[in-house]
C-alpha cells in the first residue's frame, strides 16, 4: 500500500474526523484509503454543486440512507476490527498453536494442549481463585456504595456541584498516578492507615491487631487481596455510580412521594421502590464494571505484581508474564482465553435480562 | 372522618411567594375543589396539606391539631396523583397492600381490606395484574384503591382526570363524586378545570397568584363573583367585562335578551347595542362573538395596562348566548338590541377588581 493518502486528508476532515486520532499513526495505510473514499464522497456532498458524479439513480449521496450510513460506520468498523477483531482472531489461533515470542508464526494446530498446560501449572487455580475474589469482592461493595453515592446525588444539597466534580475524579485519573497513591497510603513503613490506626490505639502494643507497629497491607495474602478490592472499588466507582444515577433519577419523583404518602419510611422506600426500580441499571453496572475488573491487569502490576508469592495472581496479569514476559505466546493466549466462554455466557444472559426489564417496566 | 383547616398558610421559594396566606376551611365530608391556573399556588397548597412541603409560614390544621412538621408518612393523608404513581414492579393487589405494609396493618385483615377496596371501585379481576398492563381508566381505580384501603382521614386529588381521555373523563368524574359520597371522606380535589371544578365541588377555592380569590358554592361562583377574575375564570364563556367609568361591569352570556324590532327593554332592565361579528353553533345553544357599540367607558389614556390585560377587561367586547331557537334569527355583521336585567349586572371597581355591591355602587 502506497503512503498515506493526502489528498483524502481534506476530504477526511469534511466527513467530520469520524476517524478516532488515536488511531491515525498505527494504521494509517488501512484506514486512510479508506476514510480517503468516503471523505472524497463527503466533501463532494459539501462542497460540489448537485452534479454528476456521487448520484445515483437521481438520488444525492446524502439521500440514499443506507449508503450514507455505511460510510458514517467505516470508520469506527475499522477500528474495531483492527483493535479488537484482529487480536481476538490472533488470540484464538495462538493459543491452539504452538507459537512463542521466539517463533511466533508457528501456528501449528495443537488442540487443546495449551489449555491442559496452563491448567496444570499451580498459579493457574491461584489466578482463577483470586480472579473470582477480586471481581466478585469489588462488585459487592460497588453496588451497595454506587446505589448508595447515587441516593445522595439524588438529592439537593449545597456543594453537590462540587462534590460531583470530585467524586468523579478517580475515573479521570491515569491508573498509574492513582497507584502512586494507594502504594503510600499501603506503604509497609509509611503507611498513614496505619498511623491512624496507632493513634486510635488499635495497632501497635497492646492494640487490637497485636503488637506489630504495621499492617503489612501489601505483604500479606488477605489484606493485599482486599487491598486489590479496594483500589478497584476506588477506580470503578464513579464508573458504576454514574449508570446507578442515571437509573435512580429516571425514577419519577412521584412515586417516592407516593410512597411517602402511603406511610413508608425511608428504608422501606430503599428496598421496596428504588432498589427494584434499580435492577436493570444495577444489573448493567454490574456488567459493565465486572467485565471492566476482571480483565484488568495494570491495579495488580501496579500494586503488588501477584505477590506475595503468587498469592494475588490473576488471571489477565498472569496471561500477560506467561505469554509476554514468560514468552510462551500459545499459554499466554490459552490463559486469556480461559474465562471468555464464561463472560460471554454471562454478558448475553445479562444484557438479555436488562432489555426484559427494561421493556416491561 | 376530618377536616382540615389552613391559617394565613404560606410558602415562599426564595424570593417567590407561591402560597400567600390562605384561610380556608373544610367541613366534614366535604369535596373542596381547589381551583387556579398553573402557577396559582394550588400545587403547593395541597403538598403542603398532604405533607411533602413545609410551610413558611402558617398553621395546618387536621381535625383541630396542627401537623405542620409531621412527615408526610403519619398524617393518615391519601393522596392521588396526576400520574396515578403506581408502583410498576408490583402487581395491582401489592399496590393496593403497600399502606397496609407501611402502617403494619395486621396482615390477617389484609385481603379483606384490599377486596373490599377492589369491590368499591370494580377492579376485582385486576388484582393479579401489572400496572404497566392496566388502561388509563383502570389505573385510575387502582390508585384510588389504593388511596381508600387504608381508610384515611382524608384524600388529597391531584387532577385526577386529566390523564384521562375526553370520552372516559365524564365517567371517572361521576364515579369519583359517587365514591367520596358513599365515602364520605374529606376531600381536597385540585383542579385547573373549572368545569371539574364547579362539577365535584361541594365548594370551590379559587386561587391566583397564591391567594385565595373566593370560597363558595359552584353557583355562588358563577352568578355573584367576588372580584372579576373569578368572573372571568368560571364559566365557559366567562363573565363579560364591560368599562364604565371607573368600574368594570359583568354580565354573563345568557342574560343578554334579544330585543325584537321596536321592542323596549322591560323596567330595570338596560339595553345594550352588541354588533355580531361572528356567531358559533353549539347544538344546544348558539354563541356570537361582538362588539357592545356604546362601550361607554371612556378609554384609558396612557395605556396603563397591557393590551391583553385590557381586552379582558371591558374594551367592549362580548359574548352573547342564544337559545336554539334565537340563534338562527340572527345574523353576523349586524347590530342588535339586548336587554339585561339590572340584578345581573355585577359592578366590578376597575383598579382593584373587587365586586361593589349594591348600594356601594
Amino acid at each position: 500500500m502506497p503512503g498515506p493518502d493526502r489528498p483524502g486528508r481534506s476530504g477526511e476532515e469534511g466527513f467530520g474526523g469520524e476517524v478516532d486520532p488515536g488511531v491515525d499513526g498505527a494504521v494509517d495505510p488501512a484506514v486512510d484509503p479508506a476514510a480517503g473514499a468516503a471523505g472524497a464522497i463527503a466533501a463532494k456532498v459539501s462542497a460540489a454543486p448537485p452534479g454528476t458524479r456521487g448520484r445515483v439513480a437521481g438520488m444525492h449521496v446524502v439521500d440514499r440512507e443506507r449508503l450514507l450510513g455505511w460510510l458514517m460506520l467505516s470508520p469506527a468498523l475499522l477500528y474495531i476490527v483492527a483493535f479488537v477483531g484482529v487480536p481476538f482472531v490472533l488470540a484464538i489461533l495462538l493459543a491452539f498453536s504452538n507459537a512463542t515470542i521466539g517463533n511466533p508464526r508457528d501456528f501449528t494446530f495443537v488442540g487443546f494442549a495449551n489449555f491442559a498446560r496452563v491448567i496444570q501449572q499451580p498459579q493457574f487455580l491461584m489466578a482463577l481463585r483470586n480472579s473470582g475474589i477480586v471481581t466478585f469482592g469489588t462488585l459487592a461493595v460497588l453496588v451497595v456504595l454506587a446505589t448508595a453515592v447515587s441516593e445522595l446525588f439524588a438529592r439537593d444539597f449545597r456543594g453537590k456541584r462540587l462534590v460531583q466534580v470530585l467524586f468523579m475524579l478517580p475515573w479521570a485519573m491515569p491508573v498509574s498516578l492513582g497507584a502512586i497513591n494507594w502504594l503510600w497510603l499501603l506503604d509497609s513503613q509509611f503507611s498513614p492507615i496505619d498511623w491512624v490506626f496507632r493513634q486510635i490505639g488499635v495497632l501497635g502494643p497492646g492494640g487490637l491487631f497485636g503488637p506489630s507497629m504495621h499492617f503489612y497491607y501489601l505483604g500479606r495474602a488477605d489484606l493485599a487481596l482486599a487491598s486489590l478490592v479496594m483500589v478497584n472499588v476506588w477506580r470503578m466507582l464513579p464508573l458504576a455510580t454514574i449508570i446507578v444515577l442515571a437509573g435512580r433519577l429516571a425514577i419519577p419523583k412521584d412515586r417516592f412521594e407516593q410512597a411517602e404518602i402511603d406511610g413508608a419510611g425511608f428504608w422501606r422506600v430503599l428496598v421496596r421502590i428504588t432498589v427494584p426500580a434499580l435492577l436493570p441499571v444495577l444489573v448493567v453496572a454490574i456488567l459493565f464494571t465486572g467485565l471492566l475488573v476482571i480483565g484488568d491487569m495494570a491495579t495488580v502490576d501496579l500494586l503488588t505484581r501477584g505477590g506475595p508469592g503468587d498469592s494475588t495472581q490473576v488471571l489477565p496479569y498472569w496471561a500477560f508474564l506467561t505469554g509476554i514476559r514468560g514468552g510462551d505466546l500459545s499459554g499466554g493466549a490459552a490463559v486469556a482465553l480461559f474465562l471468555l466462554p464464561v463472560l460471554l455466557a454471562i454478558s448475553v444472559f445479562v444484557l438479555r435480562y436488562a432489555y426484559r426489564s427494561e421493556s416491561t417496566a | 372522618m376530618a377536616t382540615l383547616q389552613t391559617r394565613g398558610l404560606k410558602r415562599h421559594y426564595g424570593k417567590i411567594l407561591a402560597v400567600d396566606g390562605i384561610d380556608l376551611a373544610t367541613a366534614e365530608g366535604e369535596l373542596l375543589a381547589v381551583l387556579g391556573p398553573s402557577g396559582s399556588g394550588k400545587s403547593t397548597l395541597m403538598r403542603m396539606v398532604a405533607g411533602l412541603e413545609q410551610p413558611s409560614g402558617g398553621d395546618i390544621l387536621l381535625d383541630g391539631r396542627s401537623v405542620v412538621g409531621i412527615p408526610a408518612r403519619k398524617r393518615n393523608v391519601a393522596m392521588v396523583f396526576q400520574s396515578y404513581a403506581l408502583y410498576p414492579h408490583m402487581s395491582v393487589f401489592e399496590n393496593i397492600v403497600f399502606p397496609l405494609r407501611s402502617y403494619r396493618v395486621p396482615k390477617e385483615t389484609w385481603k379483606g381490606k384490599v377486596d373490599w377496596a377492589a369491590g368499591v371501585l370494580g377492579i376485582e379481576h385486576l388484582l393479579q395484574r401489572r400496572p404497566g398492563r392496566l388502561s388509563g381508566g383502570e389505573s385510575q381505580r387502582v390508585a384510588l384503591a389504593r388511596a381508600l384501603v387504608r381508610d384515611p382521614e382524608m384524600f388529597i386529588f391531584d387532577e385526577p382526570l386529566s390523564a384521562l381521555d375526553a370520552q372516559v373523563r365524564h365517567t371517572a368524574r361521576a364515579e369519583l363524586r359517587d365514591l367520596q359520597k358513599r365515602t364520605q371522606v374529606t376531600c381536597l380535589y385540585v383542579t385547573h378545570d373549572q368545569v371539574e371544578a364547579m362539577g365535584l365541588g361541594d365548594r370551590v377555592a379559587v386561587m391566583k397568584d397564591g391567594q385565595l380569590r373566593q370560597l363558595g358554592a359552584p353557583r355562588e361562583l358563577y352568578f355573584e363573583p367576588e372580584d372579576d377574575f373569578v368572573a372571568s375564570f368560571i364559566g365557559n364563556p366567562p363573565m363579560n367585562l364591560l368599562a364604565r367609568g371607573d368600574a368594570l361591569i359583568g354580565i354573563r352570556a345568557e342574560h343578554f335578551r334579544l330585543l325584537q324590532d321596536g321592542d323596549e327593554p322591560d323596567v330595570g332592565e338596560h339595553r345594550f347595542r352588541v354588533r355580531l361579528d361572528q356567531l358559533e353553533f353549539l347544538g344546544s345553544e348558539w354563541l356570537g362573538y361582538g362588539r357592545v357599540a356604546d362601550a361607554g367607558g371612556e378609554e384609558e389614556a396612557g395605556g396603563e395596562e397591557d393590551a391583553g390585560r385590557k381586552r379582558a377587561r371591558g374594551d367592549g367586547h362580548v359574548v352573547v348566548r342564544f337559545g336554539q331557537d334565537r340563534g338562527s334569527e340572527v345574523a353576523p355583521g349586524q347590530a342588535y338590541d339586548f336587554a339585561v336585567p339590572g340584578r345581573h349586572i355585577k359592578t366590578f371597581d376597575r383598579s382593584t377588581g373587587r365586586r361593589r355591591h349594591a348600594g356601594t355602587r
